[in-house]
């Protein structure tokens, strides 16, 4: 029987295959969320850090946003949405909360009022963006730059190793607490989305192999904590490689600007087979 | 603002972050304090005269003194109303604002770089918890404590 981790790999190049061979868009029986007010069904929390894009993630899903719109801005609170899962005839209901990456009373809110307790979301959709993290402020930005230059260069391999372990130190926060049962108590799958891919899609092999556990003695943090979560929990997990919309992307001020590696199509490409794969750990879940 | 060269800098600004958000409390009870007697002597001084002018209008009308005093009653009122609203409220609105923004930039800086410097520090398990829960404490943007 195949590893659970090569069943992922192999999901995460059927998509890059799709993407690369101009596959399927969004528009003909696309997976997609769509707003509508009604009963709760199944509660998904969107986490991640700061920064990695779970509010423009969230819009994308529900196509709240196109391709091409503006820039975003930092979330200050909450977001609680009520909304549709279509994948052509089929719907499912979901009631999606995105936590605040910040360490804030809002998260500690949203922490207690969605994941804490007898509060359970039957999904988590894990946000991260292989370092490519926005930072907000100019101050915090002066300070990244100023701690790396302590340390020796600052460019934008160093800048996206400061998020990496960012990312990976908040990683391992949620993933104790589902292992420890502090948080989640009734969580059946959790799904990292690799977001912002298309700033680094020449470089996606890199990105997966970051994220998907593989050889034990090469794995990265990040991967080794998905592994734990494998070996101590029965959660169904899934790691897929995503982009929103096109955007242009800094890592700091005065360091060369990335912009996106694709088109509008191929982003519509990767939004279906996030929005099937959500689709299907929801049905899933469902007809257990 | 300080720069965060280390841990004992960070604990610091910490400390001081969470001075202001006592001192941002405080300043928004005073404010609530404020509040009510402006909102009542504005009251005041539009009530005065609208029931002056009813009682004018349906009958003979208050006597010389009652208008007078209730008249008189209507200017002091809309005196302390503005004396509330130009000498403590908006004083305390701006100070409010001014170490709201200062809290917000340090907190946010500290967010930042808590991982790095809990990394490059070493700090225990135990001291990396409570700093966590001590940001925890703080709001993302301004507006949640008014």
């Amino acid at each position: 029987m195949p590893d659970v981790w090569e069943n992922t790999r192999s999901r995460w190049e059927s998509v890059r295959h799709a993407v690369d061979g101009g596959g399927p868009g969004a528009a003909v029986g696309a997976a997609t969320l769509h707003g509508r007010l009604g009963l709760s069904v199944n509660p998904i929390a969107v986490t991640g850090e700061a920064g990695a894009g779970k509010s423009v993630l969230y819009d994308a899903l529900t196509q709240a946003i196109r391709t091409g719109d503006g820039d975003s801005s930092r979330s200050p609170d909450i977001e609680k949405h009520a909304t549709v899962l279509r994948s052509g005839s089929r719907r499912t209901r979901a009631a999606v909360t995105v936590i605040p990456g910040q360490l804030s009373t809002q998260r500690e809110r949203a922490l207690h009022d969605t994941m804490r307790g007898a509060a359970s979301p039957q999904g988590i959709v894990h946000v991260v963006c292989w370092g490519h993290n926005r930072i907000w402020q100019r101050g915090a930005q002066r300070d990244v730059h100023d701690a790396l230059a302590a340390d020796g260069v600052v460019d934008q391999e160093a800048v996206r190793d400061w998020h990496l372990r960012k990312e990976a130190a908040d990683f391992r926060l949620l993933v104790d607490a589902i292992i420890d049962g502090q948080l989640a108590t009734r969580l059946r799958w959790l799904v990292v989305v690799v977001s912002k891919t298309d700033l680094f899609w020449d470089r996606l092999d890199e990105a997966r192999d970051h994220y998907i556990p593989g050889p034990p003695r090469r794995e990265s943090p990040f991967a080794a904590l998905l592994r734990d979560l494998e070996n101590e929990t029965s959660l169904r997990l899934s790691v897929l490689p995503m982009a929103s919309r096109l955007i242009r992307h800094q890592f700091l001020p005065g360091l060369p600007a990335g912009t996106s590696q694709l088109d509008d199509t191929q982003i519509g490409a990767l939004r279906t087979h996030l929005g099937q794969e959500l689709q299907t750990l929801i049905t899933q879940r469902n007809e257990d | 603002m300080g720069a965060i060269d280390g841990g004992a800098a960070f604990l610091r600004m910490l400390t001081a972050a969470e001075r202001r958000l006592a001192v941002l409390r405080a300043l928004t009870a005073r404010r609530r304090r404020v509040r009510r007697p402006r909102i009542a002597s504005a009251a005041l001084a539009v009530l005065i005269p609208a029931v002056l002018a009813l009682a004018a209008a349906t009958g003979d009308g208050p006597g010389g003194v009652l208008l007078a005093v209730g008249l008189s009653i209507a200017v002091l009122s809309l005196a302390a109303c503005a004396a509330l609203l130009l000498l403590v409220e908006r004083p305390l609105n701006r100070r409010f604002a001014v170490e709201e923004h200062a809290m917000i930039e340090e907190v946010n800086r500290m967010r930042e770089l808590f991982t790095h410097v809990a990394e490059r520090d070493r700090w225990e398990e135990r001291l990396k918890g409570s700093v966590r829960e001590r940001l925890s404490r703080f709001p993302v943007e301004g507006g949640s404590l008014r």
